[in-house]
């Protein structure tokens, strides 16, 4: 990874950063707290950085943040150019960004553009003085009998998306919580305020944004108010401010859709892409889980096969886990998908969705598991997005309530509060873990450092391995079957600019016994395939069935070389 | 000096997809149907049909294609496809079986791509507008037991058929209407290889689409069972290695084939009297063979007789030997393969049409088998054990069969005329089965014979 200048003009080497990175999801909350008040923050983050770098991670994705009154978990901002004093201030983010790019580490936040709090000054303003500056800042209605066929998305505590504002005299549209009005991008000063608040922290030479909830920016009668042409020239006009102002900056959607609706956040295809730089795959999630639970290759190599192609300059996001778990209807509103079906027929499927789980309870605390999870994560198409805590085998807390539980704070030492605060325990914002299995005592950084053998250093040694090869981040993917139907075999191709051709083949049993399998490997014919991890050479490929066997959840990263490139002996 | 009949001779008794072996046969006559591509490059590749007959108590013949590549030289990476050699119009020429030759592989792909001829009485058909890979390379698959196939690259795999019975091939016939119809849970059909004798037609190859991905049907079953068996405590819709979702995926793939078969092919009826006569007088025959039918052919004569009352059965084009074995899982669903019809039937009467319902009795009985089978391959001492895993096994088999007919029928139950059908259909399978491992292996007899217990039992 080249240097990268805290001013911001990172990226003129490298725009395409973001597709061969490895992000990382971290809530500064609960990652380090550097004041003893109980609650992480910005210096705290400072502290870990080295930490950060050594994992070998690329990319740090800090969720929300900004000043808030906190019902949302910080999605439902009061302003969007300061930071919850908890946290530190805006001089400790530039702190924490300079320090990041000093050690090659860059920095996406969240930025939530649909909704703000209602205690943002502008809905304040707006409810109050409907002829002022911000009285058409948000979407206002004498009826809320608009826009009926837009589905409420919180059905469990919304009756409607619209509420009565007793100031104002009018109803106020909210796809989401009550509490989080609509911003109303028919408006330009919106326009204006929302590029206003990017730039904020793009001139501090932050490398991107996660858009949360992109879809539902516009509203139409007669429409779902989802993935709307006027939503799509709202982010292409983003895309050009930014593209003009930053370059090598990204944008990340959310937008939690069927792949091929997602792609049309990617943007103009023959362009390579005009909008976001990168959306997330949800559906991968599941399906890996749903593969392993069946050991069954197909619900993943369907997923694959239905992923339609994105533009050049653009990449998908994935991931196992992170802070706000997904719930499944939403990535099966359609209905050619069987998912939902076959996992509602499954008790303990259905149990592992609803709630929110980390990584290693969800399989049991099972390490071949957590391996191959991490391993499929690491080598499908796609940025892998790791979850904080989850390269440890954190576990979780479920009696926090679904959204804490798998926000406990980071466990970094067996010490007191885990390393993680000075602070008296009591005043921890979340308490840390504490079960005999997964509780910071057993499960921390510092003994995993000490032990090479931890799931920390194989995360690592996986993530640097990764690193080496631009075929994972930018390669193509080929599904190759194969004669065991437990067993999900892969290959990803790559062709660098000098014409060098990087070839990755990934063999995963999805089976808890071993398994052997027959690969179609002729394409690859007299090729010798390296263990990538290892570095040690396996039989050439020839014209048969290339004939590999696996452990119980075991898999292989092989790169394929030339004969003559494998330093053997040649008589 | 071997003469060319006692090379095919003897490169036939010693092919595994000869299926005389263990009788008396001689290679009575052969002749070449033609050459595929030009005879000006090596290699030569002719298109041999060899005669044999049985000369063993039985008799009768056979007719098997062997395609050869005629090299001038010796060719040794071909030792071990080597037919012989002898002299032809004054050369020497060395015979190879073509199929396992990419050079003569190479020749089929490009006539069928129209940029070589066949020469004499050969014919490649291409239909659909599949664009074929010119430049694909091709392989032979290992493993196959009655015909050999030979996949181009990813893209086309050519079943050449050894055993040649003049007259249709149902697997080509009925792939073609299939994919006429775009049938989605069939490998589309690319083309064929035809010729004629006594003007009847000899249709000796097949090519299809390849799905590369592809996984049997039989091996994620019995997949799905191993997981059941390894959580002693746990149901079989409880474990996550739950096939019912397949199952019933299945069942909506053949209810699709059957209804697109229905409306291309002759359709009609046949009197249900018949249909459970002919029942009857096999599970007389079968009881010579397995005496322990016996006991049970009170109860299924029974089932046969209330077939007999249904009137009229309505009677199809049916794939004829499902199971499955004869599924493919791909990325795009279920596939259904090898339309041959069940082998050991002379080739006029697998044509006729059928009952659907042999085809769901087919997988039912499948779905049977796969839950002993994995027992079988694990065995197990301990009687609570293998109480366990019986119990496992019907459980498993139960679960499956139900979700799979529900999907074929649409409903989720049987009416009265289908469960009589249902009944019927698998008796009679079960019955043949008994046959075929009293005579084939006898350790496996009593799965048939378990089930056939339990039929009609309430």
């Amino acid at each position: 990874m080249s240097p990268v200048d805290p001013a911001g003009a990172a990226a003129d080497d490298t725009p395409d950063w973001f597709r061969t990175a490895v992000f990382y999801e971290v809530l500064v909350r609960s990652f380090r707290d550097s004041n003893a008040d109980g609650t992480g923050d910005f210096r705290g983050l400072i502290e870990k950085l080295d930490y950060l770098a050594w994992l070998g991670v690329d990319c740090l994705w800090v969720p929300p943040f900004f000043t808030s009154p906190l019902r949302d978990g910080g999605y439902d901002v009061s302003d969007y150019i300061s930071i919850l004093p908890e946290a530190g201030t805006v001089d400790d983010f530039q702190v924490f960004l300079d320090e990041a790019h000093k050690r090659g580490i860059r920095v996406i936040i969240d930025f939530v553009m649909n909704h703000t709090s209602d205690q943002h000054p502008w809905f304040q303003a707006s409810r109050s003085d409907p002829e002022g500056p911000f009285g058409d800042f948000y979407v206002w209605s004498d009826t809320d009998e608009l826009y009926e066929e837009a589905r409420i998305i919180f059905v469990d505590t919304e009756p409607s998306n619209w509420t009565f504002d007793p100031v104002r005299g009018q109803y106020y549209w909210h796809r989401f919580f009550h509490h989080q009005p609509d911003l109303n991008f028919d408006n330009p000063k919106v326009h204006d305020a929302i590029i206003e608040a990017l730039s904020f922290w793009l001139d501090m030479g932050l490398d991107g944004f996660r858009l949360d909830a992109v879809p539902y920016l516009y509203e139409r009668p007669g429409t779902n108010g989802e993935n709307l042409k006027e939503t799509h020239e709202f982010l292409k006009k983003i895309r050009r401010y930014v593209d003009d102002h930053y370059p090598g900056r990204v944008l990340l959607a959310e937008a939690n859709q069927w792949p091929s609706d997602v792609v049309d956040y990617f943007g103009d295809f023959e362009a390579g892409g005009d909008e976001c730089h990168m959306c997330f795959h949800f559906p991968v999630m599941p399906r890996i889980f749903m593969a392993v639970r069946r050991e069954s290759r197909f619900p993943i190599s369907e997923i694959m096969e239905q992923t339609p192609p994105i533009p050049s300059g653009c990449q998908w996001g994935i991931f196992l886990r992170n802070h706000d778990e997904l719930t499944l209807e939403m990535v099966t509103d359609e209905d050619r998908d069987y998912m939902w079906g076959e996992y509602a027929k499954d008790p303990r499927m259905k149990a592992n969705i609803g709630i929110r789980r980390r990584l290693a309870p969800l399989l049991e605390n099972d390490t071949n598991q957590i391996e191959l999870f991490t391993a499929l994560l690491l080598s499908l198409p796609g940025s892998p997005v790791l979850y904080y805590g989850d390269e440890i085998g954190m576990g979780d807390n479920i009696w926090l309530g679904d959204r804490d539980g798998v926000r406990t704070p980071m466990q970094w030492t067996p010490d007191r509060n885990a390393g993680f605060s000075a602070a008296t325990p009591g005043k921890l914002h979340l308490p840390v873990i504490q079960d005999p299995v997964y509780g910071y005592q057993s499960v921390n950084v510092e003994a995993q450092l000490e032990n090479a053998s931890s799931l920390l250093h194989w995360t690592r040694r996986m993530i640097h391995a990764r690193r080496k090869h631009h075929a994972f981040g930018l390669g193509t993917f080929a599904d190759l079957g194969g004669s065991n139907p437990s067993v999900l075999s892969y290959a990803r191709e790559h062709v660098g600019p000098d014409g060098e051709r990087d070839t990755i083949v990934c063999v995963n049993n999805l089976s808890r016994f071993p398994q052997p399998v027959e690969l179609d490997l002729r394409r690859f014919e007299g090729q010798v395939p390296v263990e990538l991890l290892g570095g040690v050479p396996f039989p050439a490929i020839g014209e048969l069935p290339y004939l590999l066997t696996l452990s119980g959840h075991g898999f292989y990263w092989f790169r394929l070389t030339n004969p003559d490139a494998t330093g053997r002996p040649v008589l | 000096m071997a003469t060319q009949l006692e090379s095919l001779q003897n490169y036939l008794v010693g092919a595994r997809w000869f299926g005389g072996k263990g009788r008396g046969v001689e290679v009575t006559g052969f002749r070449r149907l033609g050459e595929v591509g030009s005879p000006e490059t090596e290699p030569r590749v002719a298109v041999a049909l060899v005669e044999v007959t049985y000369t063993d108590a039985e008799g009768g013949s056979d007719l098997y294609q062997v395609p050869l590549a005629l090299y001038s030289e010796p060719e040794g990476r071909l030792d071990h496809a080597f037919v012989g050699w002898w002299d032809e119009d004054g050369t020497w020429v060395h015979a190879y079986d073509a199929v396992h030759d990419r050079a003569a592989m190479a020749k089929y792909l490009q006539t069928f791509l129209g940029k070589a001829t066949a020469e004499g009485d050969l014919h490649f058909v291409s239909v659909g507008g599949h664009e074929l890979e010119p430049d694909a390379q091709s392989t032979l698959f290992s493993g196959e037991q009655s015909n050999s196939s030979v996949a181009f690259g990813e893209d086309a795999v050519l079943k050449v058929f050894r055993k040649i019975t003049p007259g249709e091939n149902p697997d080509i016939t009925t792939h073609k209407v299939l994919t006429e119809a775009e049938s989605t849970h069939v490998a589309q059909l690319y083309g064929w290889v035809e010729s004629t004798t006594d003007d009847e037609v000899l249709h000796l190859a097949m090519l299809q689409q390849f799905l590369r991905t592809a996984s049997d049907g039989w091996d994620i079953a019995v997949a799905s069972v191993r997981d059941l068996f390894a959580e002693a405590d746990l149901h079989a819709e409880e474990v996550g290695g739950d096939f019912a979702g397949e199952a019933a995926r299945l069942g909506e793939a053949l209810c699709e084939v059957h209804e697109q078969l229905r409306e291309s092919f002759p359709s009609g009826t046949a009197p249900a009297a018949e249909v459970a006569e002919t029942m009857t007088a096999r599970l007389t025959a079968a009881v010579d063979v397995v005496p322990e039918l016996a006991d049970h052919a009170d109860r299924l004569r029974r089932t046969f007789g209330q077939l007999a009352e249904l009137g009229e059965l309505p009677v199809q084009r049916v794939h004829g030997d499902l199971h499955l074995g004869q599924t493919l899982r791909t990325v795009a669903g279920w596939k259904l393969v090898d339309f041959e019809g069940e082998p050991a039937k002379p080739l006029a009467e697998r044509l006729h049409p059928d009952s659907p319902w042999r085809d769901v009795a087919g997988m039912l009985r499948s779905f049977d088998y796969a839950p002993y089978a994995v027992a079988e391959s694990s065995p197990e001492d301990d009687p609570d054990v293998v109480e366990q895993r019986r119990h496992r096994a019907e459980e498993w088999a139960a679960r499956n069969k139900q979700a799979f007919l529900h999907a074929y029928t649409g409903t989720d139950g049987l009416s009265h005329d289908q469960g009589v059908l249902v009944a019927a259909y698998v008796a009679e399978k079960a019955i043949y089965e008994c046959v075929y491992e009293a005579r084939n292996r006898p350790n496996w007899l009593p799965i048939p014979l378990a089930a056939i217990a339990r039929m009609g039992v309430p």
